[in-house]
């Protein structure tokens, strides 16, 4: 894989994600862009390098995660979303031999199906860590359960902006420079 | 015979062990450097955040019930509201020194020897995922901006403080209806009344719920009703902020479990999530010769 093409897409998906994911907000639920490259990349790339970027993803995404820590105290916690990229992109691997890869809605599809792996373990990790007895971490902004149902929609909304995103992306293959261990024809495949 | 693992493999499997043991690390291990890191991580993305941040605005202008005045009448409506928050911030410093000391100080511009120049910071991000949480000032330590500074919108209506998190160029602010900013005491007037005393004016503890309003009880017997104005008297926040509009009651209701008080709904006029931008009010200390504050 280019590595330099993927900091390029990682830095547009993390301006997106940090502030232009706003402008498309409903009712304060926002798409997750760095989910639907993730996805791509765990469609798309050999096994080792889709969880590397994944884990390189998800460590971004932390580090621009700014938690409250009792009043006025901010922590960034290493952990939640770049485990949770991680295994995400691991369910990813598991089903992209049953597939098709470079379809559009496909990549939406599985952006529902990763931005949901991903949450379970993020809002885990959130959980646990909001039980440590240095004061309390606020994570979610009302309830537990309001900040579960709040982030399976953003799921969802993930993966149906996953289709047009999803099909420019597709379009950028080349780009990527994805090495395969087959030769490329009809029916690419990658393990 | 087992294959080796590949040295991608193995510096993988390292990377996932060390990112779990971080995970759980206890909040004082990780503080210090993290946030110097996170620093690090989010510079090359402060040009782009202000760019973002500007078509953003431009695409999704916030709902301010006087936008659509003419200039001229936001300019007055402005003054109004900030002329009238400070009188009233006259009025608490004026109650609070005769309680103490029983002297009188000069009602106009009370901020006892504390000056406050007020600067636009644009909000640049916020945190991914969440639906609201700390925002992203383009303000920081270079503007005079250090932790404590409060952050409102059209001059009199608080949005919150800044955190401990302040950097050269930018800073953190942490919204008034963020549950992490904790409880905020007011002072609740009539919006209709401009002339009432706020030393007979109800008073009452706030807490955010995380839904852009914040709750809190009063007494069944105190004459409040909706659409009165709930004005910041605490003096844990700055003095600048003091007088400050916090919101509006939106409703009351009983409490179930004691009749003898109220439940209000208090909304802010403006919400942290929908703002582009944000005023902060520097406070400079002004000292006498002797060294001493005036």
């Amino acid at each position: 894989m280019s590595w330099a093409f993927f900091a390029i897409c990682a830095l547009i998906a993390m301006v997106f994600e940090v502030g232009l994911v706003d402008t498309v907000h409903i009712l304060h639920i926002k798409p997750s862009v760095c989910a639907i490259l993730a996805t791509f990349i765990a469609l798309s790339a050999p096994r080792i390098t889709a969880l590397w970027a994944c884990l390189i993803l998800g460590l971004l995404l932390d580090l621009s995660t700014d938690l409250s820590v009792g009043i006025a105290r901010t922590l960034h916690l290493i952990g939640p979303h770049t485990l949770g990229y991680v295994f995400a992109c691991y369910i990813v691997l598991q089903m992209r031999s049953t597939v098709f890869r470079r379809r559009a809605l496909t990549i939406g599809a599985m952006t529902l199906l990763f931005a949901f792996s991903a949450m379970v373990i993020t809002v885990t990790l959130y959980i646990v860590r909001s039980w440590y007895p240095e004061g309390p971490l606020y994570w979610a902004e009302t309830s537990t359960f309001n900040e579960i149902m709040r982030r399976f929609f953003s799921a969802i909304y993930s993966g149906i902006m996953g289709v047009p995103i999803g099909w420019v992306l597709a379009r950028s293959l080349p780009l990527w420079q994805f090495q395969t261990n087959l030769i490329r024809g009809r029916g690419v495949a990658w393990r | 015979m087992a294959r080796k693992m590949s040295p991608s493999k193995q510096a993988f499997a390292l990377a996932l062990c060390v990112t779990a043991m971080l995970a759980v690390l206890p909040n004082r291990w990780l503080q210090p450097w993290t946030t110097d890191l996170a620093g690090i991580v989010n510079l090359p993305l402060t040009p782009f955040e202000d760019a973002g941040g500007r078509i953003k605005a431009w695409l999704r202008p916030i709902d301010d019930p006087i936008a659509g005045e003419t200039e001229q009448v936001q300019k007055l409506i402005e003054d109004r509201d900030e002329t009238l928050a400070l009188y009233r911030a006259a009025q608490l410093k004026i109650d609070l020194l005769q309680e103490e000391i029983g002297q009188l100080q000069d009602a106009v511009r009370f901020h006892r020897g504390v000056t406050v120049t007020p600067i636009i910071a644009q909000v640049t991000g916020r945190s991914p995922g969440r639906a609201g949480g700390l925002l992203r000032l383009k303000a920081g330590t270079r503007e005079g901006v250090v932790p404590g500074t409060v952050a409102v919108y059209r001059g009199v209506h608080i949005i919150g403080r800044i955190t401990d998190d302040v950097g050269r160029l930018g800073s953190k602010l942490l919204p008034m209806t963020d549950r992490a900013s904790g409880w905020v005491a007011g002072i609740v007037l009539s919006a209709d009344d401009v002339a009432a005393s706020v030393a007979d004016a109800p008073h009452v503890d706030l807490y955010p719920q995380g839904d852009g309003t914040l709750t809190g009880e009063i007494e069944r017997a105190r004459d409040v009703h909706k659409g009165d104005v709930v004005q910041l008297s605490d003096y844990s926040w700055p003095d600048a902020a003091q007088g400050m509009m916090i919101g509006e009651i939106e409703s009351i209701s009983t409490k179930d479990d004691d009749p003898l008080r109220n439940l209000v709904v208090v909304r802010p006029h403006y919400l942290a999530a929908d703002l582009n931008s944000v005023t902060l009010k520097i406070e400079q200390i002004e000292l006498t010769q002797g060294g001493g504050e005036k």
